[in-house]
């Protein structure tokens, strides 16, 4: 704990050196430009920030204007345009771009296949807001809801300028820890999408379902070929192809920004955004586990709380598993095969025996026999395997999402805008981890997670206000701002229309008993991706904000909600 | 293969004591193997096959993550016959098929000496059988030894099958790249233990109460764990180095080391000494697990008192400080191994005999208690190296107290009798002749399956029809069950389903038990339940008792019931164990558990209400 708010204390001194910068290239440099943010520690080498957004000239030291925050609706996905405005000069932010993915047909998912054309439009109508120049994206994780819209919008997001991004430092190649849960997250993809592309295996089964349906949160999965399926790169000339992964996305915004102005977040650092870096952001997560200090713990002093759960060799076994199922794969190998090949014996799907894949022994009739009668055909266990690639694409998941940048942005005044991603429980859990400077000097006082939350105006509700992202004791509750409000990146409808036999009413988002809770909380100050303009406009009367909503998409059904602030 | 000779008495086969972990490491390489002797099939049994299959299990070695369908070892080859079965061996699956058999079948016939009767595997409903589907009884447990790839092993009630798993290791020190789950006799005893439980009260694995699932997941490893003290010689030789000390952490008070050390590198799973009891804990304990972990060390506890107990004079014979650093005399560590055994056989025996003196739905651990206490006073009224008090002490120890009663003294934790409850008993004598229940005593399973599902349809008929002449009859013993069965103007409306309320009669069982003295004991054990339509919202519930439509489907089943247990000797009924139906401060709890689900808490919700039902006894939970 004490060497961590050191590393912080160092970033923030790493800041005021570079602001000194700053100052010298804009007196140095004539041209217009913007002051983006500073970036964190982890690339010395950044050089004074550059843009090229808005004039400079005559913005008051004092942090004045206006902060909004403008979320395009109608989508099951993330995608925020934060402002601040002094006059004519405005610092551009966005904050994640994406929907759901639709797979399968238009007829049993109307309303999520709205989601591309819904995410297209928004694009266009965000290029002209931010003049195709930003001074910051935040990319908060690796998930098509969050991303995606470059993909699907690519044509219109070429010209887009961007001086700086921030990602959490999971993301990082220069850190040791970081790629190594890359990679094996890298190797857990590939895997399971070799199963999931595997013509042997039914893909209707409950437990393949889940694969693919949690596949699609890493890249297109249509058309389903080698290249599909959540791990397409770049097209050779740098350009995000129909299927790209969020990965490619990842790396197309770090091109678009250039490698020095890429800054890799970690938790308990502070950095600055908004004209002339105004403003603080606390960086709340992801953790930074030391996975050596995970191992010693002592597991009868009470269970170590695991952030990332994918285990090595959780990923070894899947890619054992799609080398011996997964199209054009060979005869077994030995590797793959727990036991030597004298005890071998292969069989079909109706219990006949195989004789290719070198079958040593013969099969016992009459256990086969026993094995495939008809009324007993509950008690097999074709498929109970896959509940290992289901486990880990789960767990997976919950990793990717626990990568969440949470970020915790503040204002002059010390309100904060609560953004944390798809954070859940261990993310959550792991803000009180540290404390953040409360200020810019060197030992400086402290603040606690606590103190932090306590000053929230405004939440992003965390996974589309699912059950398991806004953790409750040490989350919400702590939220007590009475001005508190909220957005949700939410379509009911979307949520709804993913199916499986084991969830016959889809997902449940938002979460009852979370939006009731909310809805306490923020005095029904929440905006929704499908809310209704004119409820919302009624309960926001007596808003610290003030809202606003974009031209109608539909009639009656806007394409964006903003609330701004005025400081 | 008849022949004139006699049948041998017994089956024995090789087995690994403990995994194959044990069997790689020089320190422990002297008690690594043991062999299990079965007893040999008696006439009216099924003849042990291929497979291996018999009258309870059938083992299918079908692997589908690998494709292969492994030969199945046939035990009564002769080459077998004459070596006490396979080598103990890691590479070869049919080792694992006798292992798994061999394992499983032990701790069937410790429940059934225990319990006085014939092991029966929890009935399947089909859906698709008669008009309204009905319950099939299902012969012989699956075990799939090769079931799945990953670290996991589970007993799964769809398939009423026990599958097991294997993995690659992750850690060195397992000391294997290919971990069995087959091959652990913790686990594959943990898992055949909850098959039998489920068999004996199929409402357990339901989630009513924090308690509930904690207490199967419990139970399990009671069993794996005391069984660990049949291993004379692994006991010998911790007995000998410790002084005499069983509280020392080592194989013995641990489960599934090579599972542990190959999926987090820790040594046991679980580990049942070396916390000193906290009182408090269990009130701050909510995963299954772990709190199921409470109740283990508890027992383990009384265990422990009572070994010390058994053996203090032997140690004082000898001359020696319980765990002073220093060698036993082998003749004096012979005697302590010899107590220790006796003592283990004694302690999992009392815990199995509670099991009929347990309410049929939402078990908790106090119940557990007043069960062991209760079923061993009836048993052996004399206590004469103070077991019951042993186990009320451990009991209190770690903070497992028992409601409604006056103290934690044997005596109080007694359960009441009809008299006490209710001021009269309720059964007359001539009732039971009345019914007309078959309670001879059989011996084949079919037989015996038969037959208590004709005196299960019996005993509910009976319950089900009005008393012809005196409603007082049938109001006294719904009062007794503490559920509704008649016709009548009711409080309560949402027991109801179609035509009116529902009972349904679990088991009708006959057992003989016999005591250390020659104290036979002949009883009745008869489960009566049913159940509630529950609603999260109090509002909903309201209306579905008042008999309001809801429009909704009840978020969850509530059940009441009761356990009566009637002394055949003189037809008497002796306890009263029940829920009531109408219980409103318990549906409340069931309520709040569901909301906040694995008692987390943490986030605002479980998984979505009619999800596939996750495997509840999994040795390791999916996606957590």
């Amino acid at each position: 704990m004490a060497k961590k708010t050191k590393a912080a204390r160092k970033q923030s001194a790493g800041v005021a050196k570079k602001k000194a910068k700053v100052a010298k290239a804009k007196s140095a440099v004539k041209k217009k430009r913007a002051v983006p943010a500073a970036g964190g520690s982890s690339s010395p080498s950044t050089p004074g920030p550059v843009g090229n957004a808005g004039s400079r000239t005559g913005v008051p030291a004092s942090a004045g204007g206006t902060v909004s925050i403008r979320m395009y609706r109608g989508l099951l996905g993330d995608f925020f345009f934060v402002k601040h405005s002094v006059g004519a000069t405005a610092f551009k932010m966005l904050i994640d771009c994406g929907v759901l993915q639709c797979i399968g047909s238009k007829a049993n998912k109307p309303v999520t296949s709205l989601g591309k054309q819904r995410i297209i439009a928004g694009a266009d109508d965000f290029m002209k807001a931010c003049g195709g120049e930003l001074d910051l994206v935040v990319a908060t994780h690796e998930h098509y809801d969050h991303l995606s819209g470059f993909i699907l919008a690519n044509d219109i997001f070429k010209p887009l300028k961007i001086a700086k991004v921030w990602m959490a430092w999971t993301e990082d190649r220069t850190d040791k820890v970081a790629n190594g849960y890359r990679n094996k997250k890298g190797r857990a993809l590939a895997a399971l999408s070799a199963l999931a592309r595997s013509s042997a295996l039914a893909a209707d089964s409950d437990e393949m379902k889940t694969v693919t349906n949690l596949l699609q949160f890493y890249g297109g999965i249509d058309p389903v070929g080698s290249d599909g399926m959540a791990v397409a790169r770049r097209k050779s000339n740098g350009d995000l192809s129909g299927n790209a992964s969020c990965e490619a996305v990842l790396e197309w915004l770090r091109t678009k920004a250039g490698p020095n102005n890429v800054s890799f977040l970690k938790p308990g650092e502070v950095v600055r955004w908004g004209l002339r870096d105004a403003f603080r952001a606390y960086v709340l997560g992801p953790p930074r586990e030391d996975a050596k200090k995970l191992r010693q713990l002592d597991p009868s002093k009470g269970t170590a709380r695991e952030v990332y759960l994918a285990k090595g060799e959780d990923v070894e076994t899947v890619i054992g598993l799609a080398a011996l199922h997964g199209d054009g794969a060979g005869p077994p190998r030995p590797n793959d095969q727990p036991f030597v090949p004298l005890h071998w014996c292969p069989y079909g799907p109706n219990g006949e025996r195989l004789k290719k894949n070198g079958a040593k022994q013969k099969l016992n009739a009459e256990v086969v026999a026993t094995y495939t009668k008809a009324d007993a055909k509950y008690r097999r266990i074709d498929i109970d395997w896959l509940g290992s690639a289901e486990n880990l694409a789960l767990k997976i998941d919950g990793d990717v999402n626990n990568t969440s940048l949470a970020l915790g942005l503040e204002l002059a005044d010390r309100r904060v805008l609560l953004f944390p991603g798809d954070a859940q429980v261990g993310n959550w859990l792991s803000w009180g981890d540290q404390t953040y400077p409360a200020d810019d000097s060197k030992d400086g006082p402290k603040l606690k997670i606590d103190e932090i939350l306590a000053r929230a105006v405004f939440y992003k509700v965390g996974h589309h206000a699912s059950h398991n992202a806004t953790l409750r004791e040490r989350g919400l509750e702590l939220m007590t701002d009475p001005r508190l409000c909220a957005m949700i990146p939410v379509v009911e409808q979307t949520a709804h229309e993913q199916v499986t036999k084991s969830s016959p009413n889809g997902w449940s988002m938002p979460y009852g008993d979370l939006y009731k809770r909310l809805n306490e909380l923020t005095g029904g100050r929440i905006l929704r991706g499908d809310g209704e303009a004119n409820a919302e406009k009624s309960k926001f009367k007596a808003s610290i904000f003030r809202l606003s909503y974009g031209a109608d998409f539909k009639a009656g059904d806007p394409l964006w909600v903003e609330l701004a602030l005025d400081l | 293969m008849e022949s004139d000779y006699p049948a041998p008495s017994a089956r024995r086969l090789r087995v690994y004591a403990f995994d194959p972990q044990t069997a790689s490491t020089l320190g422990s390489i002297g008690y690594a193997y043991a062999t299990i002797s079965l007893p040999w099939e008696e006439p009216w049994e099924d003849r042990l096959e291929i497979g291996p299959i018999n009258e309870y299990l059938e083992v299918i070695d079908v692997d589908p993550a690998s494709g292969q369908f492994y030969r199945p070892v046939d035990l009564n080859h002769r080459h077998l016959l004459a070596q006490d079965g396979l080598t103990p061996s890691e590479g070869n699956p049919q080792f694992h098929q006798q292992m798994v058999f061999a394992v499983a079948m032990k701790v069937i016939r410790l429940f059934e000496r225990a319990l006085g009767r014939k092991v029966i595997w929890a009935p399947r409903w089909n859906d698709k059988s008669g008009r309204a589907g009905r319950y099939e009884p299902v012969r012989k447990l699956r075990v799939y030894p090769h079931a799945l790839r990953e670290a996991n092993a589970y007993y799964s009630r769809e398939k009423r099958a026990l599958l097991f798993g294997y993995f690659r290791s992750a850690h060195a020190s397992a000391g294997a790249s290919w971990i069995f789950t087959a091959l652990s006799h913790d686990i594959i005893a943990h898992e055949t233990t909850h098959a039998v439980l489920d068999g004996l009260h199929r409402r357990y694995a339901e989630a009513t109460s924090v308690d509930s699932l904690a207490f199967h997941e419990a139970f399990a490893d009671i069993v794996a764990l005391f069984s660990h003290f049949t291993l004379t010689e692994a006991v010998f030789t911790h007995i000998q180095n410790e002084g005499g000390a069983l509280d020392r952490v080592g194989l013995l008070s641990g489960l599934a080391q090579q599972f542990a050390a190959g999926t987090s590198g820790h040594t046991s799973l679980r580990q049942y000494v070396g916390s000193e009891p906290d009182p408090d804990l269990l009130a701050k304990t909510t995963e299954c697990h772990d709190r199921g972990a409470i109740l283990v060390a508890a027992v383990f506890d009384a265990f422990l008192t009572i070994f010390g107990k058994r053996t203090e004079d032997l140690l004082r014979i000898g001359g020696v400080k319980r765990g002073e650093n220093k060698r036993l005399d082998a003749d004096l560590a012979a005697r302590l191994t010899r107590e220790a055994a006796k003592t283990a056989d004694h302690v999992l025996r009392m815990c199995m005999r509670a099991l009929d003196y347990m309410p049929p739905v939402d078990v908790r651990f106090g119940e557990f208690l007043r069960g062991i206490i209760t079923a061993d006073n009836d048993l052996v009224p004399v206590d004469t190296y103070n077991y019951r008090i042993a186990f009320a002490e451990a009991f209190r120890g770690r903070g497992i107290m028992v409601e409604d009663c006056l103290s934690m003294s044997p005596d109080n934790l007694l359960w009441e009798s009809p008299e006490q409850m209710f001021g009269r008993n309720p059964l007359d004598v001539a009732d039971i002749e009345e019914i007309g229940l078959d309670l001879r005593s059989y011996y084949a399973r079919d037989e015996i399956i038969e037959v208590s599902e004709q005196n299960r349809y019996l005993v509910w008929d009976w319950l089900c029809r009005p008393h012809p002449t005196k409603v007082s009859v049938d109001r006294d013993w719904e009062k007794a069950l503490g559920v509704y069965f008649m016709h009548r103007q009711r409080r309560l409306k949402s027991i109801d389903w179609g035509s009116g309320p529902k009972v349904e009669v679990h088991s009708v069982r006959a057992t003989r038990r016999s005591g250390p003295d020659g104290q036979d004991v002949r009883q009745l054990v008869i489960e009566v339940a049913q159940r509630r339509r529950g609603y999260l919202d109090p509002e909903d519930q309201e209306k579905a008792d008042r008999g309001d439509r809801v429009p909704k489907k009840p978020d969850f089943i509530f059940r009441g019931g009761a356990t009566l247990i009637i002394d055949l000797r003189e037809n008497r009924l002796r306890y009263v164990m029940r829920k009531r139906i109408d219980d409103e401060d318990r549906l409340q709890e069931q309520r709040e558990l569901l909301a906040s689900p694995d008692g987390f808490g943490f986030t605002y919700l479980p998984d979505e209400a009619g999800s596939r039902p996750r495997e509840p006894f999994a040795m390791a939970h999916r996606g957590q």
